[in-house]
């Protein structure tokens, strides 16, 4: 069996003493940065990318896919704690999981987030090393139509992610939409709402809009109302899962997984779909869905299953092509060029070493960080009983210091408090803001491939549902609209014939 | 750079050190403080990031000073370029810059404020060759083939490029205008969605720097290679035939490079500095092949005055070619 001589060979590579060494740097460095807001783990790799220059270039490989991946464990900790997602891919574990810890489950949570994301992490290390290749080539049949529909399929199942009235996600996913319209417009170069400022001819940033609208509205929102404050201290159950819990997690995860695995493959903006896809399937399919948005398990278990499998997952592209799926596998390019290493098909058959030893080296850091995070689960749940008059400022100082590192600007800092005013604005109306950092994240991202898949068909649409894939994920978006809008249109129509 | 505070410290303690040692020796120093900044307008990782990298400790060596790495990316170079027009002049901030941002963004782009002189063009360090690549299955094995192909395809032939305004975005619209035929601009956000579409056959072209992973992505059939945008093969691949070997566009000669740049203002002597201090870092050994590496060519720097009419005449050569397509944003 060749494919156990190479996982053998990795795992030659990655259990060598100073290899163990940099994979835990790596992933105690992630989780580290993974709770500190803001402080994401391309800006620290960036920033640790010249000290790895006198490094072997698989140890220095090896501590960066640590960092992260250890990142994705961390996000999700402070999300739970407090309410305050570090990544995109945790805004959701945020809905669920921040319920869960001001009912006193917080402990349950990150144990439910830690578990879940080492079962997708362990799978998706043998999927890879399994199917890496055959499944780089999944990514070639995803051009932009396919792209666009699978975005508008997202965005209809993201509907279900509000727990209120369907017209207040329908609101804010518009109002996301919009946000995302901001900076240069690729097929034009022109610049659209950055009124003349340098600053945002990118656009906005993700990390600053989520930190703003979850972290900063939440503590306004806190502040204001004294019972709300001390909630998450008044009362803690206990730290590990239930024979309950543990029944309840199994399915969610495996699903969140599968769900992952498959979008982390498409290079094209396919991760940023899982954890919001994993939670809106586990809230039609779930035994338990109508717990689903008040502190349910399962809305925990399934999205942090899904983005840790999907970011294991992204590394296939740039693995096997060399293609960056995100800026940390951008980065991780950039650290193979400077080491001398030529990204590209190559890599998989010039340096075995390297590749296999990278590959064992992640299922390896992913049970340093099940070993790693669970004991520090009563750590963290001991950090919310830390008064609230105490635990703000510092929530604040480090959104703060981790908004500039982004890029070193003040003006990312008063966006934040911008979009801080505006979280506390959408609370007071009861609005939920997950479904509009949604909209946020794929409005440009369907406006891009949209416009592309017309440049390319000369401007008729009928390609969307000529080609196949792009037909089928097109149905499945119309099948979910027609149920969840009939039920509320059939709701509403019964309660008018009561009222007359 | 995102711990710049943390390095600052550090530098300023570094240099505390050496005022105390008293090793203010008269070396080349440049600017009155003692810690310069290396300005890469994109975001660390990139190609260009790789490159300042390999250049930082050599340059820190000869000119005897803290260098420091800071990544500014934004507006395609635009957001770094505006910021070395803010600092002072006095040579502390060097810009690694190609004519991507200094000179094609504010010649396309009205939104962009400054212009391309007013930048101060210190030495050539690096040159990177073009390559015109087709998707995997394409029948055409060469440009005159490609030419060929698109005038018969009775249809604007769609092809890719890494954005709007970008070289390779007017280098192929003025090949396309200088050889009729008609064509449909795909702008993509970088080069990795843009492969992606080459690969699976949505774009017929593309031309791009030359990388190092193209000849095992050929061999994937994820990307063909139909020649160099120059005159002559380059080494890299020699089998691969050049434009000048063509019937249709032997004189297409065009590559991409990067040089290091201050504000036009900066003293005369500090210039020269480091023009001096450059040209000892790029015949360094170390440096040429960590820099040849990345792929790209390693160019002899040259004395101020050849470097200075050599930016000028970029900027003549681009000017007209933007003019000639037309373009403007």
């Amino acid at each position: 069996m060749e494919m156990f001589d190479n996982l053998w060979l990795g795992f030659s590579v990655a259990v060598t003493p100073t290899n163990l060494m940099w994979c835990l740097i790596g992933v105690f460095l992630g989780t580290a940065i993974g709770v500190l807001p803001g402080l994401g783990p391309s800006a620290t790799i960036a920033m640790l990318l010249p000290a790895t220059f006198g490094l072997e270039p698989v140890s220095a490989l090896i501590m960066m896919a640590g960092i992260f991946y250890g990142a994705q464990y961390g996000g999700s900790t402070t999300a739970i704690l407090i309410n305050l997602p570090g990544e995109a891919t945790s805004v959701v574990t945020a809905i669920d999981g921040y319920k869960m810890a001001r009912n006193g489950a917080a402990g349950r949570a990150l144990a439910a987030a830690a578990i879940s994301s080492f079962v997708a992490g362990t799978i998706c290390t043998f999927l890879i090393a399994f199917f890496a290749p055959p499944l780089t080539d999944i990514a070639f049949k995803f051009g932009p139509a396919e792209y666009f529909s699978l975005m508008v399929l997202g965005l209809v199942a993201s509907v279900v992610l509000a727990n209120g009235h369907i017209l207040h996600a329908l609101a804010m996913i518009a109002l996301g939409l919009f946000l995302g319209l901001v900076g240069t417009d690729v097929n034009s170069g022109l610049q659209r709402y950055s009124f003349g400022l340098p600053e945002l001819a990118d656009g906005l940033n993700f990390v600053i809009v989520a930190m703003g609208v979850f972290g900063i509205g939440e503590i306004i929102a806190n502040l204001e109302d004294e019972a709300r404050r001390d909630l998450g201290v008044a009362k803690v159950e206990g730290l590990m899962l239930t024979r309950a819990d543990w029944r309840r997690i199994i399915a969610p995860t495996l699903r969140g997984t599968g769900l992952g695995a498959a979008l982390g493959v498409l290079p094209g903006g396919g991760a940023a779909l899982a954890s919001f896809g994993a939670y809106a399937l586990e809230k039609r399919v779930s035994r338990n869905r109508a717990e689903i948005g008040h502190g349910a398990i399962e809305g925990v278990a399934a999205p942090e299953a899904a983005n840790n499998a999907g970011a294991q997952m992204s590394f296939i592209p740039m693995l096997t092509l060399g293609f960056p799926a995100n800026t940390v596998m951008a980065l991780m390019i950039g650290a193979m060029i400077m080491h001398g290493i030529q990204p590209g098909p190559g890599v998989m058959t010039e340096q075995p070493k390297l590749f296999w030893g990278l590959i064992a080296s992640m299922w390896i850091g992913n049970m340093m960080l099940l070993v790693l995070n669970l004991p520090l689960i009563g750590l963290w749940v001991r950090m919310i009983m830390v008064p609230y008059h105490y635990l703000f400022p510092v929530i604040i100082v480090f959104c703060v210091i981790g908004v500039f590192s982004l890029s070193n600007n003040a003006f990312d800092i008063q966006i934040m408090a911008l979009f801080g005013l505006l979280g506390y604005v959408f609370k007071k109306l009861d609005c939920e803001p997950a479904p509009m950092l949604l909209g946020f994240v794929l409005g440009p991202l369907m406006e891009e491939f949209l416009r592309r898949t017309l440049l390319l068909s000369q401007g008729d649409p009928s390609v969307l549902l000529t080609r196949p894939i792009s037909a089928v994920l097109l149905v499945i978006a119309a099948g979910i609209l027609l149920t969840v809008l009939l039920p509320a249109f059939s709701r509403t129509r019964a309660e008018a014939f009561r009222e007359t | 750079m995102t711990n710049l505070t943390r390095r600052d410290a550090l530098a300023a303690a570094a240099s505390l050190a050496a005022t105390g040692l008293g090793l203010g020796f008269a070396q080349a120093q440049v600017g009155p403080g003692k810690t310069l900044t290396l300005m890469v307008p994109y975001p660390a990782g990139g190609l260009s990031d790789a490159i300042a990298r390999n250049l930082q400790p050599t340059l820190q060596k000869i000119l005897g000073q803290t260098v420091i790495v800071e990544n500014l990316g934004g507006a395609s170079g635009g957001l770094a370029a505006q910021k070395l027009l803010q600092t002072p002049a006095d040579g502390r901030m060097i810009f690694q810059g190609s004519p991507n941002e200094l000179i094609l963004s504010p010649l396309v782009n009205p939104d962009i404020k400054f212009k391309p002189d007013q930048f101060r063009h210190v030495t050539q360090i690096t040159q990177n060759p073009l390559i015109l690549l087709a998707r995997p299955d394409h029948p055409a094995s060469n440009l005159d083939e490609l030419i060929d192909y698109a005038r018969k395809l009775g249809k604007p032939v769609p092809y890719g490029s890494v954005g709007i305004g970008s070289l390779y975005h007017i280098l192929s619209e003025e090949l396309a205008k200088q050889t009729a035929f008609k064509v449909t601009h795909i702008p993509y956000r970088g080069a990795a969605p843009m492969f992606q579409d080459l690969g699976s056959g949505q774009v017929e072209f593309a031309i791009l720097p030359y990388a190092t992973s193209y000849k095992g992505l050929q061999e994937q059939k994820k990307l063909k290679m139909l020649g160099w945008v120059s005159k002559a093969r380059n080494s890299f691949i020699p089998e691969l035939p050049s434009f000048g070997e063509s019937k249709t566009l032997p004189n297409f000669d065009h590559s991409i490079w990067a040089g290091i740049f201050v504000r036009k203002d900066t003293p005369e002597d500090i210039v020269k500095a480091l023009n001096v201090a450059m040209a000892d870092v790029m015949k360094t050994p170390e440096v040429r092949t960590a820099v040849g590496n990345t792929g790209s060519i390693v160019i002899d720097t040259t004395p101020l005055d050849v470097a200075q009419r050599f930016y000028e005449d970029q900027i003549k050569t681009l000017d007209t070619m933007t003019k000639d397509i037309n373009f403007k944003i």
